[in-house]
């Protein structure tokens, strides 16, 4: 130490000199400190994905699922980043006391099985997943090292349960459980496709659909129902509904009948309805003409069946009136006229022998009849033998509304590409429709009417077969339509699952007095949405309308 | 007249005009982002704490004040007012240091505090510009001091029983900064460069020491050197946050890492800051420091007595490097040393004694007739 010393005064005169050139040395090595400070959080700063601290990288979600909006693009279904927290058990230092913790702030959570899990071997355990911004917080304020969060996307569904059975449903993860978020998940996840998915949905009209439904369904204490709207010259859904309905936003495990889709996944004999089809058919193979007369005095006895008719006029009938009636035995007599052959060509034709090729997985496939002989030919005259969906068997009344065209029904904007197959002669769907005005205006299906717009349309009543056979008490009724009745364009299928009669409908329950008063409120509520404009007859309105019309 | 008037003779004046604006204008700067980012952070913290909202803030505000008028009376010192406030402030802090071993208040395993008067004080901070201006004058000395005693030579043996008290606290942290900044004032005192090869090796020693004697040392080595530990999980937010606020920052207020980190308001405040105001924060106050550290040393190198140059080189260097070193902390460089960031740090001691080491800085800085060789 002494010799340290002695050379530090030796040199007393030369180290003064050195301080300018020392002080130089210094700021150079601060200058390095400070660039090395700043080089380093530039690198840090520029860095675009999270640091890796966990195993964690795999399971995360950075880009959002696509948003789902209907075809005016309203948002239907959208994805919104919320925190999800995760432990590494790396990190957790007292197991024990970090799930005590977390279980104060989410009290559902089992601390037992929760700090099991923190005590493990792995790396990455899921906490609790899409926490709100308060839960957030407080697992904040327990400064636990070892939790973390990261961003996942939630799907909201901002409309509530507006098209719920539609849009269907994702699970935590966010794949497509149901609906269009199954069927079409892979288009959503797609990161090369930018912009939203657009439905042929219409909003307005899906409410429309859905308030009338559950409206029918609460006075007719029905059990469920279904409800169609498709535009026939496109083939566009424009409303699909199932009720009961369900919130996708907020699940309740178990109550299946809920998430069933009832329109598209439930098969049913829908009964009257596939005498339009029935008629079709008569006239489009010249077996029959509207004015033909056909023999309904009397039941008609095929093999151990009697065929009877529900509104029995037991006279001879045309061919219009036996529509009009809804005569079965008329029926059965113009099915065993044009022939087994022909029955299933046409429907086959129509759409009704496979499964629909709307956008859902759910599809149903019909349940067609074993053996074909005479008394299928006669049942499915009048709708019994053959169980189909009831978007099905609005598809199947497309080609009638917009002049013989099949148009396969579809859930994305602008409807199919492929083009239309000729299924009746305009000639012959033209006929059924006129028959169709006359169920309306002076059949079974006269509550169905909107003054100035016109319904046409056809009752279904069946009922259901179960385990003691059909039984009375348990009916399906509906009714198809299509309006306005001057160019028809849109069909509209309404089904209650058994309904009640009120005092209004004196007792009954069959489609006239249920179905028939749903579709005249919907058609009142849609037509000034799609831009109906109400055309009323001259002896109404004093020709004044058609002078002005003249004028314009 | 204007009181700032150049033609002014008063003191404000002589002092406005001979002050390095810039210098102050960095400390003033850092002062304010200080408060800015206490607005962001301490909020979180003092619920956390179960304090009112804004108590930190509104301390912040308060010591703010005071260093201000600490800065501006300690700058108006004389080269030779400093040297006498230094040796009576090294006595005054010697003395507290030496009853933290005594009366100190044990926090986190260590006693640093003691209580006075309802404020903890923090010695070792007020002890740092102290013994640096100290340490200057002795080395700077040319004859002997007390008639037989190498300047050199007692300036050693005042840090060993400084950093002998700081180690027994223990603080090894500011044993580090202190023992660097003073060989750091050694070499700028002009002696031969090899004597590196000397305290190389004893620095050395003394932190392989500090890690087998010391479990937290150890502790705080190992997490750095091992990221992935638990213990590191300060580290590991501040540099998620960094990650997080990327270029620009998410914005004032929207941080996340305060409400995660106990000490956000504190030691982290730099991490804080980078995730709110992004690699634009970071610029700005590297920056500063940047400036406040070059220009000094430029100035002083300009000067004719060497206990200045020696002064502000250890001023400069005890305010740089321990600057350097928390940010560095944040930014996972070094292991976690439990300093603060200068004048940006929530903290009445820290704010306090930074005060007096810019205070001095700036009175040695200032230029005087004579005192300033080539610009005079």
């Amino acid at each position: 130490m002494i010799a340290v010393v002695k050379s530090i005064k030796v040199e007393a005169q030369v180290r003064r000199r050195r301080i300018p050139q020392r002080l130089s040395l210094a700021a150079g090595v601060f200058c390095m400190l400070f660039m090395a400070l700043l080089g380093r959080a530039a690198e840090i700063s520029m860095t675009n994905e999270p640091r890796e601290t966990g195993p964690a990288k795999a399971e995360r979600v950075f880009t959002p699922r696509r948003d789902i909006v209907d075809r005016s693009g309203f948002v239907l279904a959208t994805s919104v980043p919320l925190a999800s927290l995760y432990a590494d058990p790396y990190f957790i230092l007292d197991p024990t006391d970090a799930a005590h913790k977390l279980h104060g702030v989410f009290p559902h959570l089992d601390p037992v099985k929760l700090a099991a899990d923190l005590a493990s071997d792995r790396r990455f355990v899921w906490v609790e997943r899409h926490l709100s911004p308060e839960q957030q917080e407080q697992v904040h304020q327990l400064y636990l090292p070892g939790v973390s969060f990261m961003k996942e996307y939630r799907r909201i569904y901002p409309q509530g349960s507006l098209a719920s059975h539609v849009l269907g449903h994702v699970d935590a993860d966010g794949n497509g459980l149901a609906g269009i978020e199954l069927s079409m998940n892979g288009q959503l996840v797609d990161e090369t496709v930018t912009g939203p998915l657009a439905l042929s949905l219409d909003v307005t009209i899906q409410h429309a659909l859905e308030s009338v439904l559950a409206q029918g369904i609460d006075e007719f204490q029905a059990k469920a129902g279904s409800g169609v709207v498709l535009d026939a010259l496109t083939g566009e859904v424009l409303a699909l509904a199932s009720a009961p309905t369900y919130d996708a936003n907020r699940p309740v495990p178990g109550d299946a009948e809920r998430y069933f889709n009832r329109p598209v996944a439930g098969v049913y004999e829908l009964g009257s309805v596939f005498k339009i089809f029935n008629s079709a058919i008569a006239l489009e193979t010249k077996t029959a003409t509207h004015d033909m007369p056909v023999d309904a005095r009397r039941p008609i006895t095929i093999g151990a069946h009697e065929i009877k008719d529900f509104h029995a006029k037991n006279r001879v009938l045309t061919v219009s009136e036996v529509f009009k009636y809804s005569s079965n035995i008329g029926s059965t007599r113009l099915a065993l006229g044009f022939g087994k052959e022909q029955q299933q060509s046409f429907f086959e034709k129509f759409g009704l022998m496979n499964r629909s090729s709307i956008e859902l997985r759910e599809a149903a496939r019909p349940i067609t009849p074993d053996r074909w002989g005479d008394i299928t030919t006669a049942t499915l005259s009048y709708g019994y033998g053959l169980s189909v969906s009831p978007l099905q068997l609005a598809e199947a009344v497309i080609p009638v509304v917009n002049g013989g065209l099949r148009m396969e029904a579809s859930l994305l904007k602008g409807g199919r590409t492929s083009a239309p197959q000729r299924v009746l002669s305009p000639e012959t769907a033209k006929q059924v429709r006129n028959m169709m005005r006359q169920v309306v205006e002076d059949g079974t299906g006269k509550r169905a009417d909107v003054q100035g717009i016109g319904v046409i349309g056809k009752t279904g009543t069946a009922e259901r077969a179960g385990r003691q056979g059909y039984t009375k008490r348990e009916r399906i009724s509906s009714f198809v339509a299509a309006f306005p009745a001057a160019a028809p364009r849109y069909v509209v299928y309404v089904v209650l699952e058994a309904p009640e009669g009120n005092k209004e409908t004196h007792g009954h329950a069959t489609a006239g007095w249920v179905a028939a008063p749903l579709v005249s409120r919907l058609v009142s509520r849609m037509s000034p949405i799609l831009g109906i404009r109400p055309v009323f007859p001259e002896e109404q309105n004093g020709g004044v309308l058609l002078a002005v019309e003249r004028v314009n | 007249m204007n009181i700032l008037s150049r033609a002014h003779d008063g003191m404000i004046s002589r002092w406005w005009w001979s002050v390095d604006r810039w210098g102050l204008g960095c400390i003033i700067f850092l002062m304010v982002v200080g408060i800015i980012m206490g607005l962001a952070a301490s909020p979180a913290v003092a619920a956390k704490l179960g304090l009112e909202q804004y108590h930190f803030v509104k301390r912040q505000l308060l010591f703010v004040g005071l260093s201000s008028v600490i800065i501006v009376v300690c700058s108006l010192l004389s080269p030779v007012g400093v040297r006498r406030a230094a040796y009576a402030l090294l006595v005054f802090a010697g003395l507290a240091l030496l009853a933290t071993l005594v009366l100190g208040v044990e926090i986190k395993g260590a006693r640093r505090w003691i209580y006075v008067g309802g404020l903890s004080i923090q010695p070792a901070e007020f002890l740092k510009p102290a013994l640096m201006v100290v340490t200057a004058d002795l080395m700077s000395r040319q004859e002997k001091v007390f008639g037989r005693m190498d300047g050199t030579l007692l300036a050693f043996l005042g840090l060993l029983s400084c950093v002998g008290i700081l180690v027994l606290q223990p603080d090894i942290g500011q044993t580090i900064l202190i023992a660097a900044a003073w060989v750091g004032v050694l070499f700028l005192s002009g002696v031969r460069l090899v004597w590196a090869a000397v305290f190389a090796p004893i620095g050395g020693v003394g932190v392989v020491m500090a890690y087998f004697t010391l479990p937290h040392v150890a502790k705080r080595i190992d997490a750095f050197l091992d990221p992935q530990r638990a213990e590191n999980y300060q580290v590991n937010k501040a540099l998620d946050a960094a990650v997080h606020g990327g270029i620009i920052g998410v914005g004032p207020g929207e941080g996340e890492l305060k409400r995660t980190l106990p000490d956000a308001h504190t030691d982290f405040i730099f991490a804080v800051a980078l995730e709110e105001y992004g690699l634009i924060a970071c610029t700005l106050i590297v920056g500063s420091f940047a400036i406040l550290v070059l220009r000094s040393m430029a100035r002083a190198r300009h000067h004719t007595s060497s206990f200045s140059q020696l002064a502000v080189g250890g001023l400069v260097i005890v305010i740089g490097l321990q600057a350097f070193l928390n940010m560095a902390v944040s930014l996972g460089m070094v292991p976690t040393t439990g300093m603060t960031l200068p004048f940006i740090s929530y903290g009445g001691t820290s704010l306090l004694a930074m005060a007096v080491s810019a205070g001095f800085l700036l009175a040695m800085t200032r230029r005087r007739p004579g005192m300033m060789g080539g610009l005079a």
